[in-house]
C-alpha cells in the first residue's frame, strides 16, 4: 500500500474508533475529492453490520439521489425519504431501495437518506437515533441543524471546509444584529458550542492530481492535504490542433485563459462565447483521459462549465445548445459542491467586474470551482483581475459573537491568482 | 442589462428622476402620524426639538428649554407620549375573522384591529432615532413614558421587516417609485431626493439638489452652525431668561423644511395607483398591531435587543419569507416591476402565436397525460435554455425549445386537466410569463427549544438583567446592528394563511 493509502486508512480508523466510541460528536474535515463519500458509505455498512440503524441528512436532492444508488451498490437496504415532487434520476436501482414521502413508508430500511429540508418535518416525538450522519455539513447551515438536532443522540459530521458558506436571500445586516448567527456551518456552530469534539482530518485528495492538489491546499485549507495519485498515474490526451489553453491544462493540470480587460455585465457575451467554444472543442476532438485503469475517450459527462451566478448558467447553457452541445453540466459553484468531473471550466467570479465584494471574494466560491477536476481545470477571466483585487483590499467588518472565516476571501483570491500566474494565456 | 442601472443612466442624462414603479408599493395611512426632529448635537436621548402629528397644517411642537435637564426632558415628551397615545386610540376597533388554526383543517374565530397606526418620519437616521427613543422610555418608571416607549419599540421593530408598513421613512418611499441619477447614499438625503422629482421649474435636477443641500437638514442631527449661532442663543435665552418663545420659533422654522417633505413624498406616492398585494401585507401589520395591543393591555410587553435562540432562528425564517414574498409580489402586481425582470431575460413578453390543449406525455409510471403546449413570438431573442421554468399567473411551464423570435412552451401544472384548459391562455393573447408562480408556504419546522448540537452542554451562567442586556446593545453596535425587537406574532403561523397552502414539498425548496 502506498503511505498516502496508509495515512487515508488510518483516518478512516481513527473515525470507526470515535464513532463507536463515548464522543457525542465526531467532526470529518475532508478536502475535494478525499474519499468522504467513500467513507460514508464504509461507515453505513460497518454500522449496519454491528445491528444499527443509519438515518442519513444530506443537502441537495442529488446528493441523496447519488448516495442512495451508492449505498444498494453495496447491498444495504436503503430509505429514500423525499418530497412530493421528487421524481427518480435515470439509473435508480430496482431493488434493496423503498422511496417514501413518510418515515412510516420505508420501515425495514436499514439506512435512510433524506434532505435536511425534508428531514426537518420527522418529529421527535415519531422517531429518534442513537446516532445520525450529516453529510456536507460545512454546506448546510446552523438554522437546518437546528431543525433536525432533535432527531439524533449523537452526530457524526462530515463535510468539506472549503465549501461556500450558508448563505440567505434576507438583508444580512438584519440577520447580523441576532446574537446567535443562524447562517453558520452545521460544523461550525456544534464545534462552537461543543469545542471538545474530535475533528478528524482526511489527508489525502484522490481526485485533485499531484500538480493540482497543492494549489488548493495552499491557498483555501489551513489543515494541509495532498494527492493520492502519482504524478504519473493521470494524462489527458489532445489532438495536436486544441486551444492553446486546453494543451496548457491537459500539460499542467492548469490553465488561466485571459481575455482582454474590460468592465462588462455580469453576462459578458465573450466569456460566454470563450467557454462554449472550448466546450464545443472539448466534446467533438479526439480527446483521451487516461488514469491507472486505462485510456478511454472523454465525453460528455466527464466535463463541467462551473459559473457564478445563475443568468451566466443560462446563457452558457443556451450558447451549448445552439451549438448542438447537449449532456454537459453547467452549473454555479453552490450547485457544483461534492461533484466531480475529468475537466472543468471555470468563470473566475471576478472576471469584468469594477468591485470586489464579498460575494464575489469568497474563498468558497473559488474553491468549488477550482476543486471539482480529476485532470485539469481551465480558470476563463478578463484580464485584470488582480488589479481589482488590490483596489479593493480586503474590508469585510469584525462581527460579533461569530467565528471568523478560516480562511480569508481575499487572500484565498491573492494566493490563488499568484499560483497560476505562470499558467496565464492571453486570449487573442 | 439591468434595468436599474438604464434607469439611473437616463435620469442622469434627462437630469430627472424616472419612475422605477407605476403602482404604489407602500401602505399609505389615510391619517399617518408624521414626527421630525432634532436631539442635541450627540445626545440622541436629549430632544432639542420635535415637530409631530397628523395634521399638515397644524403640527403639534415640541422643545426643551434645556435639553439636558431631565425633568424638563421628560415633561416636554410626557406631551408627545400623551398626543401618540390619543393618535393610538384611534386603532382600537377590531373585526371578527375566521382563520385556519392548527394544521390548517380547523376554523376558529379571531379578532383584527380593522386599521393600525403609521409613523411618516423623513429619513433612515430619524426611524433609527425612534427605536432609540422607545428604547429609552420604556425603562422609565412614568407610566405614560414607558407606554409610548413600548409604542415606539412596537413600531421601530417593524422596520426590519420587508413589506411592513407601520414605519416608513420619506426616503425610502421615494426611491421605491423613483429612480435617480445620483448615487444611491445622495438618496438618502430627502431635500435632495424630491429635487430630482419635482425640481422646480426652470431649474435642473443638479441645479435643484444642490440648493436642497443649502436648506436645513431633516435632523435628528442639526446643522452645527446653526447650533452655534441660533440654538445656543435661544437655548441661553429661555435658561436665564425663561423666555421659549426665540427657541420655539427657530425650531418651527427649522423643522419646517422636512416636515413638507415629508409631506411631499406622501403626495407623491398617493398618486400612484395601490399595487394589488398592498392590502394583503398591511394585514400582516394590522395582526401584528392587534397582538401588539393585546401584550400592552395584559402588562406582557418585551423586547430584547438581539434575539437569541429559536426566535433568532424564527426571524430569519421569516426574513426570508417575506423577503421573496416582497419581490414576487411588486412585480406582479406593477409592469414596471415585472420590466426589471424582462430586461435581464427572466421573464418573457410576447404573444400567443399557437396552441395545442391536446398534447399529452407519457409519464414515468407508463400513464399518459395532458401537457398542453404553447408558442409564444417573442419582442426580442430569448436567451434561457430549455428546462427553464416560467409561469403565467397559477399556470407552470417550461421552455423545451427557442428559436430567435419563438419560444415553445409546455405547460405542466396549473392548466394539466380538461377541465381547467380554459385556464390557458387564448391564441393572440398577449402574455408576460414571470420567473415565480403562486406564493407558496413553507412552515419553519422549529423545534420549541434549541437541539443539544446547537447549544453550549456547558451549565448556563446566572441570567443577567434583561436592563443591562439592552442598555449594551445600544452603546456598542453601529446603527443597522441595533434594535431588532423580539416580535413573537411576526411568525407567519401567527397571520391568517390561506387553505391551500400548508406543503410539505419544501424539500424542493430546500435543496436549491
Amino acid at each position: 500500500m502506498t503511505s498516502a493509502g496508509a495515512r487515508h486508512e488510518a483516518a478512516i480508523e481513527e473515525v470507526w474508533n470515535r464513532v463507536r466510541g463515548t464522543d457525542r460528536a465526531v467532526v470529518v474535515d475532508s478536502p475535494p475529492g478525499a474519499g468522504k463519500s467513500t467513507l460514508v458509505r464504509e461507515l453505513a455498512k460497518r454500522l449496519v453490520a454491528v445491528g444499527e440503524n443509519v438515518p442519513i441528512v444530506v443537502q441537495t436532492n442529488d446528493q441523496a439521489d447519488d448516495l442512495v444508488i451508492a449505498l444498494a451498490g453495496v447491498g444495504l437496504s436503503t430509505g429514500r425519504l423525499h418530497g412530493q415532487e421528487w421524481t427518480p434520476p435515470t439509473g435508480w436501482p430496482r431493488t434493496k431501495v423503498r422511496t417514501g414521502t413518510k418515515l412510516g413508508e420505508l420501515g425495514g430500511c436499514d439506512v435512510i437518506v433524506g434532505t435536511a429540508a425534508k428531514w426537518a418535518y420527522v418529529k421527535a416525538d415519531e422517531r429518534t437515533w442513537p446516532l445520525g450522519v450529516i453529510d456536507e455539513a460545512y454546506q448546510m447551515s446552523a438554522a437546518a441543524l437546528v431543525r433536525v438536532g432533535h432527531l439524533f443522540d449523537r452526530l457524526l459530521l462530515v463535510g468539506d471546509p472549503g465549501q461556500l458558506a450558508p448563505f440567505t436571500v434576507a438583508d444580512e445586516h438584519s440577520v447580523r444584529s441576532l446574537a446567535t448567527w443562524p447562517l453558520d456551518t452545521a460544523a461550525g456552530t456544534l464545534l462552537r458550542h461543543h469545542p471538545d469534539t474530535p475533528v478528524i482530518p482526511l489527508p489525502v485528495s484522490w481526485r485533485l492530481a499531484p500538480h493540482t492538489a497543492p494549489v488548493i491546499s495552499d491557498a483555501f485549507y489551513t489543515r494541509a492535504f495532498t494527492a493520492g495519485a502519482a504524478p504519473t498515474d493521470r494524462r489527458l490526451e489532445l489532438a495536436s490542433l486544441a486551444h492553446p489553453a486546453l494543451a496548457h491544462a491537459a500539460e499542467h493540470g492548469w490553465a488561466l485563459l485571459e481575455l482582454p480587460a474590460a468592465h462588462v455585465p455580469r453576462t459578458d457575451p465573450a466569456l460566454v462565447a470563450t467557454l462554449a467554444d472550448l466546450v464545443h472543442q472539448l466534446v467533438t476532438a479526439e480527446v483521451s483521459t487516461v488514469d491507472p485503469s486505462g485510456p478511454r475517450p472523454l465525453n460528455r459527462a466527464d466535463v463541467a462549465v462551473g459559473v457564478v451566478h445563475r443568468d451566466q448558467k443560462a446563457h452558457v447553457e443556451a450558447a451549448l445548445q445552439r451549438r448542438g452541445i447537449t449532456g454537459v453540466t453547467v452549473d454555479t459553484a453552490n450547485r457544483l459542491q461534492g461533484r466531480q468531473y475529468e475537466v472543468v471550466l471555470a468563470w473566475h467570479p471576478l472576471s469584468g467586474r469594477r468591485d470586489a465584494s464579498a460575494f464575489h471574494l469568497e474563498a468558497g466560491r473559488l474553491c468549488v470551482l477550482a476543486s471539482r477536476h480529476r485532470q485539469a481545470c481551465v480558470v476563463v477571466s478578463r484580464a485584470g483581475v488582480d488589479e481589482q483585487l488590490h483596489a479593493y483590499p480586503a474590508a469585510e467588518p469584525v462581527w460579533l459573537g461569530t467565528d471568523p472565516p478560516q480562511v480569508d476571501g481575499w487572500e484565498a483570491n491573492r494566493a490563488f491568482l499568484e499560483r497560476l500566474a505562470p499558467h496565464r494565456i492571453p486570449a487573442h | 442589462m439591468s434595468l436599474d442601472v438604464y434607469q439611473r443612466l437616463l435620469a442622469l442624462s434627462r437630469a430627472r428622476a424616472v419612475p422605477a414603479a407605476s403602482r404604489a408599493h407602500r401602505h399609505l395611512s389615510p391619517r399617518p402620524w408624521l414626527l421630525t426632529g432634532y436631539h442635541l448635537a450627540g445626545e440622541p436621548s436629549a430632544p432639542v426639538a420635535i415637530r409631530y402629528g397628523s395634521f399638515r397644517d397644524s403640527p403639534k411642537l415640541l422643545t426643551v428649554a434645556e435639553p439636558r435637564d431631565r425633568a424638563l426632558r421628560f415633561a416636554a415628551l410626557g406631551g408627545l407620549a400623551r398626543d401618540l397615545a390619543t393618535y393610538l386610540s384611534r386603532y382600537t376597533v377590531t373585526e371578527p375573522v375566521v382563520r385556519a388554526t392548527g394544521s390548517g383543517r380547523e376554523l376558529d374565530v379571531d379578532h383584527c384591529c380593522v386599521d393600525a397606526p403609521q409613523l411618516v418620519v423623513p429619513n433612515e437616521a430619524t426611524a433609527h432615532w425612534v427605536g432609540l427613543l422607545g428604547q429609552y422610555l420604556r425603562t422609565l418608571d412614568d407610566p405614560v413614558l414607558a407606554a409610548a416607549g413600548a409604542h415606539l419599540g412596537w413600531i421601530a421593530s417593524r422596520r426590519h421587516l420587508p413589506g411592513s408598513n407601520v414605519l416608513l421613512t420619506a426616503t425610502d418611499l421615494l426611491t421605491a417609485h423613483w429612480r435617480t441619477g445620483q448615487l444611491p447614499t445622495e438618496d438618502g438625503h430627502l431635500g435632495r431626493l424630491l429635487a430630482w422629482i419635482e425640481p422646480p421649474a426652470g431649474v435642473d435636477a443638479w441645479q435643484a439638489a444642490r440648493d436642497a443641500e443649502a436648506m436645513p437638514p431633516a435632523g435628528p442631527a442639526s446643522d452645527p452652525s446653526w447650533d452655534q449661532v441660533v440654538l445656543r442663543p435661544a437655548l441661553e435665552r429661555a435658561k436665564h431668561q425663561g423666555d421659549v418663545r426665540r427657541l420655539k420659533l427657530a425650531a418651527a422654522e427649522v423643522l419646517d423644511g422636512a416636515w413638507r417633505d415629508t409631506w411631499a413624498a406622501i403626495d407623491l406616492v398617493r398618486m400612484l395607483p395601490p399595487g394589488e398585494h398592498v392590502a394583503k401585507r398591511w394585514e400582516s401589520d394590522r395582526w401584528s398591531w392587534t397582538r401588539h395591543r393585546e401584550r400592552v393591555l395584559a402588562g406582557t410587553v418585551s423586547f430584547s435587543a438581539r434575539l437569541s435562540d429559536v426566535p433568532a432562528y424564527r426571524f430569519l425564517h421569516e426574513l426570508e419569507t417575506r423577503t421573496a414574498a416582497l419581490d414576487r409580489q411588486m412585480a406582479l402586481d406593477d409592469p414596471l416591476v415585472m420590466a426589471r425582470y424582462l430586461a435581464t431575460g427572466e421573464a418573457v413578453a410576447g404573444v400567443v402565436i399557437k396552441r395545442d390543449p391536446e398534447h399529452t406525455v407519457v409519464n414515468s409510471g407508463g400513464r399518459s397525460v395532458l401537457r398542453p403546449l404553447l408558442w409564444v413570438r417573442t419582442g426580442s431573442a430569448f436567451d434561457r435554455p430549455a428546462g427553464t421554468e416560467l409561469w403565467w399567473g397559477k399556470v407552470g411551464m417550461v421552455v423545451r425549445g427557442s428559436t430567435d423570435d419563438t419560444v415553445e412552451l409546455m405547460v405542466t401544472s396549473g392548466a394539466v386537466t380538461r377541465p381547467k384548459l380554459g385556464l390557458l391562455p387564448d391564441a393572440d393573447a398577449e402574455v408576460v410569463l414571470a420567473p415565480f408562480g403562486p406564493q407558496q408556504y413553507f412552515p419553519d419546522n422549529l423545534p420549541d427549544e434549541l437541539p443539544w448540537p446547537t447549544r453550549s452542554s456547558r451549565p448556563k451562567p446566572a441570567p443577567e438583567p434583561e436592563l443591562d442586556d439592552d442598555l449594551d446593545t445600544d452603546l456598542t453596535l453601529p446603527a443597522q446592528q441595533t434594535g431588532t425587537a423580539a416580535d413573537p406574532d411576526t411568525a407567519p403561523g401567527r397571520v391568517p394563511v390561506p387553505r391551500a397552502v400548508p406543503d410539505p414539498a419544501a424539500e424542493s425548496r430546500g435543496a436549491q
